[in-house]
């Protein structure tokens, strides 16, 4: 009785205790550790999952905007300050629903027809009216339409989408 | 950083080249803060100047920002401080070991202290600097973000897209400071394992292509460091080769009604942005756009347009007069205009038309069927205006002014005599002008029929005319008649065209000079005089039986010419009589002050596309400063910028992409149409052929003379002998009462009214049904069916 209230002292103890004891005990408590460890892993998996299919869907339905300064364009610090504190909400405005790996806001520098670059700031839709607030003064803010669709093949170049408003259109030489 | 074909996405052969950037060394030191002026995205635009899409070459450059959740941002921060609160570190690497080591051996070897030599106690700072010297970067009013910098630049040519990307990497060297961005790979040997290697590019691709945040390593910025990013291209940002807007725009009012193919009531416009940034066609209230005038250069889309208002207009049901100069707007037209309903309705006076089989329809300035002696001034007013602003005769051609003036009022009144009398096929044209003020004979036995108070001018001012006075009148009227086609159409004695009854059953006309040359001008000024005239002719009407009829002129500065206000009163009034003018020019500046101030006062919609700087100026002035000049000089091709009138107000000037015809109304195109109008047209409009027309023109000098001649034997022999004399410049008392004997026709009798049509027209035998004026069909001498008329 007095072995078997003794507390182990270390590793050694443990194994032999293991060793001597009945094999119906062993077995459960492999089983019991086979267990734990394969609920941990499909616990982690499942949130793996989930958390997968949660980017994809959020990273299918973003929303952009093209910024064209005017030839006067001339922000102040505080302004720009003030649009970085608006990208810092975009954040907010998503949270709980978009994943972290979905919920950054893209500042794409792109070239369009003949070189010219182009400002322009993509994010998830959640944060759509946080971006599409008019941040500048000076500066025309354009939805672009279309961007992202649920097929992803239109969705790697700015300049295969459909012309945006405001864009020139191929017209008939006749006029 | 190899280039190579792409296992996905970038279409194969295309040489493309990835980078991915971070951070080079701890998140807690800082990049270099650049200024704005220069603008640091000068150097991007620059990079990419040499991009040339042609080539298939697109530069992207990706800079995904993280915002930092609040526990992020401290844990950060405590980092930052922990760091700071740390001695020193050794040396980094083993070379740099090695090199300290060395150092302090050579420092022993001078006799120097072998060990660094005590410091200098540092003053004590204040706990709160001390704090924020820890904090590093991270200060508490700057937000963090997590940042990834993906580049990836594709061209058709090999080894541009590597040369390409090496510019914009260098763009990125401004912002080194005690911290620096730097390429993300290994280099091993020559070799840089980086975003192009095989292992690597599908994730770069994924990240690039989706949005998705998984950047290499974990580079942590403030705002105040990327400052340079966070905003377009300023006006510091040098190199041209920057997108920008043309110039801010008010939004379009919400309010602003949407126009669908086929409604009523509402006047097309074109596509406006919403704010979500789709886009709806939106058109203006109908019963609100009372005047309409278009400014800005030829070819970026005023005439289009007009011809889609104009389309939906006569769609509807609307009365539609459209001068189209060349018939190209026209021959668009056609082929949505060929329904049931529609094509019964139109009105094509084709002035393109050349050959002698040709059909033309005519159209007689002078013709007075349907009406009396007191339109006689209104008729000459709309002549001597057209003749006045096509030939640009101002108040120092008064002579010429009055000369055209009574002769018009001369042959006006024959002409109505001559219907009157049951002879209409006799009355005079403009053609007739010359040989009132040139043949004695003819004008003498023309003066003795016409009334008393027309009859003064002729026998008493006009033989103190010099002879040069003349030419000036005759010589406009002699090069009108050099175009065979001119004299076609106005040398008809018996108009098959009127504006007035097409006002009044909505007829859609269009009216088609050959061009631009001065005869078609001074066509194109009679036919809207005409119509100026005809409208405020409605004035015998009672305002609700007036029906809507929409005038599109184009070119409005043609018309304008130097009849001084004439313009201005005719628009002030027009909008009375329900014809509501819809006008574009492209010099507003060349309008006269009266015109233009009049445009100005009465427009529902001003609109404008891209245009010269004054006319720029000008418009501007009229928004108050809503829109700049300078926006209205860079709008792009079939983009307006125009105001409205809505709820009895004028709207803040928006933007508007123009609509395409065929595109709008590509539901109701008929590849035919312009052949099924073709034969109803021929049926209105009674077309003949032209030298038929011409034929009996170049007799109509000798047959009115014989009308009036025989008429004045007649009474000579009547009154013994005497009428040959006074007829010359005899008493106006027995030359007025000769001018109430009946005239009678010489050319034709009235039976033969009707019979000109020619065979195989389909027009034979029709006439305008149910209007009010129902001018005979036009006279034909059977003897000069024979008879061809070379072009």
């Amino acid at each position: 009785m007095t072995a078997s209230t003794k507390k182990p002292s270390g590793w050694a103890e443990i194994v032999g205790l293991i060793h001597r004891a009945p094999k119906a005990h062993v077995l459960a408590v492999e089983l019991s550790a086979v267990a734990l460890l394969a609920t941990t892993a499909a616990v982690m998996i499942a949130v793996h999952v989930i958390r997968h299919r949660k980017t994809t869907a959020a990273l299918q339905d973003r929303a952009a905007f093209d910024l064209l300064p005017t030839n006067t364009f001339d922000p102040t610090p505080e302004d720009i300050h003030r649009f970085a504190r608006l990208v810092q909400r975009t954040r907010l405005a998503a949270s709980g629903w978009t994943p972290r790996h979905a919920a950054a806001v893209r500042i794409r520098l792109h070239t369009v027809e003949h070189g010219r670059l182009a400002y322009r700031v993509e994010g998830s839709r959640r944060a759509a009216a946080t971006l599409g607030q008019q941040a500048f003064a000076g500066v025309e803010l354009r939805a672009v339409i279309d961007h992202f669709s649920n097929n992803g093949e239109a969705r790697a170049s700015p300049d295969t989408r459909p012309a945006g408003p405001g864009e020139p259109r191929a017209m008939e030489d006749h006029r | 950083m190899s280039t190579g074909p792409q296992p996905g996405r970038p279409p194969a052969r295309k040489s493309v080249a990835r980078a991915e950037l971070r951070l080079a060394l701890p998140n807690h030191l800082p990049l270099r803060e650049v200024p704005l002026k220069p603008d640091p995205l000068a150097a991007f635009a620059a990079a990419v100047a040499d991009v040339r899409p042609e080539l298939g070459e697109d530069a992207q450059i990706a800079i995904d920002l993280l915002p930092l959740t609040p526990a992020r941002s401290r844990h950060h921060r405590k980092r930052a401080a922990r760091a700071a609160q740390q001695p020193a570190a050794g040396p980094r690497s083993l070379g740099a070991a090695i090199g300290a080591q060395l150092l302090m051996g050579l420092q022993a070897t001078k006799g120097v202290h072998a060990v660094s030599p005590p410091r200098a106690p540092r003053p004590e700072r204040p706990a709160r600097a001390a704090a924020a010297a820890a904090m590093g970067k991270y200060t508490a009013d700057d937000p963090l973000f997590s940042i990834q910098i993906l580049i990836r630049i594709t061209s058709d040519i090999p080894d541009r897209a590597q040369a390409h990307l090496k510019k914009v990497l260098s763009a990125f060297n401004v912002w080194d400071g005690e911290n620096y961005l730097r390429v993300v790979g290994r280099n091993l040997g020559p070799w840089h394992l980086g975003s192009d290697a095989r292992t690597r590019r599908r994730r770069f691709d994924r990240r690039f292509e989706t949005g998705l945040f998984d950047p290499s390593a974990e580079s942590v910025v403030t705002g105040r460091e990327i400052a340079g990013l966070l905003k377009p291209p300023t006006k510091h940002c040098a190199p041209m080769n920057v997108e920008r807007s043309g110039g801010l725009v008010p939004p379009a009012p919400a309010e602003l009604p949407t126009y669908t193919v086929g409604a009523a009531g509402i006047l097309p416009l074109g596509y406006v942005t919403n704010a979500d940034g789709t886009e709806r066609f939106a058109g203006a209230p109908l019963d609100e756009t009372l005047f309409s005038l278009i400014l800005g250069k030829a070819g970026f889309g005023k005439t289009e347009l007009m011809l889609t208002q104009m389309i939906a207009l006569a769609r509807a049901g609307y009365g539609t007069w459209f001068l189209d100069p060349h018939r190209d707007a026209a021959r668009r037209a056609m082929p949505y205009l060929a329904a049931p309903g529609v094509a019964e309705r139109v009105l094509d006076i084709d002035l393109t038309v050349r050959r002698s089989n040709e059909l033309i329809c005519n159209w007689n300035p002078l013709c007075m069927i349907g009406r009396d002696a007191d339109d006689i001034p209104d008729v000459v007013g709309s002549i001597t205006s057209a003749f006045a602003s096509a030939l640009g005769w101002d108040s120092t051609s008064n002579r010429a002014l009055t000369i055209l003036s009574k002769a018009c009022e001369a042959l006006a009144d024959l002409s109505l005599k001559m219907v009157q009398r049951g002879t209409p096929e006799l009355a005079p044209t403009i053609f007739q002008i010359p040989t009132l003020l040139t043949d004695k004979d003819w004008r003498e036995a023309v003066v003795a029929r016409l009334d008393e108070q027309y009859r003064r001018f002729w026998i008493h001012t006009f033989p103190n005319y010099p002879t040069d006075a003349i030419p000036v009148v005759t010589n406009a009227i002699e090069r009108l008649s050099t175009s065979n086609t001119a004299r076609a159409f106005l040398g008809g004695p018996i108009s098959t065209y009127d504006v007035r009854e097409a006002m009044d059953t909505g007829k859609v006309v269009f009216v088609c000079p050959a061009g631009a040359s001065p005869t078609d001008r001074l066509v194109s000024c009679l036919l809207i005089f005409d119509l100026f005239r005809a409208g405020l002719s409605r004035r015998d009407q009672r305002p609700q039986d007036r029906r809507e009829f929409y005038a599109f002129i184009d070119e409005l500065t043609a018309v304008d010419g130097a009849s001084k206000g004439t313009l201005a009163a005719i628009v002030e009034q027009l909008r009375k009589f329900m014809v509501r003018l819809y006008a574009a020019t492209q010099m507003a500046g060349r309008l006269t002050p009266a015109t233009r101030d009049a445009l100005m006062q009465n427009k529902s919609v001003l609109s404008t596309t891209a245009s010269e700087a004054e006319a720029a100026r000008l418009v501007a002035r009229q928004w108050s400063g809503d829109v700049e000049p300078e926006t209205v000089m860079m709008l792009p091709r079939y983009h307006h910028i125009l105001s409205v009138t809505l709820g009895g107000a004028a709207t803040t000037p928006f933007k508007i992409r123009g609509a395409e015809v065929t595109e709008v109304f590509a539901p109701w195109f008929e590849p035919e149409g312009e052949a099924v109008i073709a034969q109803h047209v021929n049926a209105t409009l009674r077309r003949r052929p032209i030298g038929q027309v011409l034929v009996q023109l170049a007799k109509l000098d000798e047959r009115i003379h014989d009308a009036v001649g025989r008429r004045a034997k007649e009474t000579e022999r009547e009154d013994g002998g005497g009428g040959r004399k006074r007829r010359g410049g005899g008493s106006a008392a027995t030359a007025a009462g000769q001018a109430d004997a009946p005239l009678r026709g010489t050319g034709a009798p009235g039976s033969e009214i009707g019979g000109s049509v020619p065979a195989g027209d389909p027009a034979a035998g029709t006439g305008t049904p149910g209007g009010p004026i129902r001018p005979p069909a036009p006279q034909d001498d059977p003897g000069d069916e024979s008879g061809s008329v070379a072009e």
